[in-house]
């Protein structure tokens, strides 16, 4: 099998097993988060994938779907769940700022070296700070929402 | 502008109607639950039936990026679901309950049939109105089992912890 392909099934497993680590009080939210995050994915995905910016030459459904359909729906939505296990709720804005900043570079980087040595996905006019600014807004309307959905509004 | 824009036109409109008219707008964060619920089963799978070869779309928003129904799969039958959920007689005999889930499945599933006939939204190639409308029945159930769960817990949460 190929490189991505493993890379591919790989992805799948581990996100889908790492849902284990969840702790039980937040077994709520995982739900809400993975139902919740596809709905922006979907969005920003199809739009840059529509606007010629990203490219998935090697991919899940190919012949129907050009966007991603394993990171909109599985890897995105479990990182936003492992994000969100561990969100410090009682710090600063500028930590939590951080936090969610760090981890969306952190995707990035990985992004990046996919972007260079596999064909999973190709930057077509896409740059590697528009995945951080991305991602980072999809980290930050998780939190705010799981607030809001779960709180009231206490402010993400 | 085309009758397949007019089509996606009144989609979205009916839809907006659905989730804020014939829904209810003074439970948001219950109505954004319901609408994710519905498109967490009507979005994958129309993108499976698509990959399958159940049907085309031959004129569809985003149609570079997908070869998937959006109009109708993210958006209106979502939004079907949120109106349906709400009005859900829970209160009255085991016969209305029924009566109501086949009469809402069976409209979105003509709706759908609609789509298919007048416009070019929508191809049936190996697919009927029929299978949509079991396809509903089954889902809408194990979504308000589900959903009435779901609310419970959140409720039971925010007994723990009020606000």
């Amino acid at each position: 099998m190929r490189l991505e392909g493993m890379i591919l099934i790989a992805a799948v497993v581990i996100s889908i097993l790492s849902l284990a680590l969840t702790p039980r009080n937040k077994l709520l939210q995982m739900q809400f988060i993975i139902l919740f995050v596809q709905l922006p994915t979907w969005l920003l995905g199809l739009s840059a994938v529509e606007l010629g910016l990203l490219e998935y030459p090697y991919r899940e459904l190919a012949s129907v779907n050009r966007t991603s359909f394993i990171f909109e729906f599985i890897v995105l939505p479990v990182l936003c769940v492992h994000v969100n296990n561990y969100y410090p709720w009682q710090a600063t804005a500028l930590t939590k700022a951080g936090y969610l900043a760090g981890i969306s570079l952190l995707l990035t980087g990985f992004e990046v070296i996919l972007e260079r040595y596999t064909m999973l996905i190709r930057y077509t006019g896409w740059e590697w700070y528009w995945t951080s600014v991305s991602v980072l807004f999809i980290l930050w309307l998780t939190q705010r929402t799981v607030a809001w959905f779960f709180d009231g509004d206490r402010g993400g | 502008m085309s009758r397949e824009y007019w089509g996606i036109a009144a989609l979205t409109l009916a839809s907006i109607l659905l989730v804020t008219v014939f829904g209810r707008t003074a439970k948001p964060r219950e109505s954004l639950f319901l609408f994710i619920v519905g498109q967490a089963v009507s979005w994958p799978g129309t993108i499976i039936l698509t990959f399958m070869g159940s049907f085309e779309v031959p004129v569809r928003l985003f149609p570079k990026a997908t070869d998937s129904n959006f109009a109708l799969a993210f958006i209106f039958l979502p939004a079907v679901y949120v109106a349906y959920y709400w009005h859900f007689p829970g209160n009255k005999s085991r016969i209305l309950q029924i009566a109501y889930t086949l009469a809402v499945t069976g409209g979105s599933a003509l709706a759908h049939v609609a789509v298919q006939k007048y416009t070019d939204l929508l191809l049936y190639i190996d697919f009927t109105g029929y299978r949509l409308w079991l396809i509903n029945i089954i889902s809408y159930y194990a979504g308000r089992i589900y959903c009435d769960w779901f609310f419970s817990q959140v409720a039971k949460a925010r007994g723990r912890n009020p606000r």
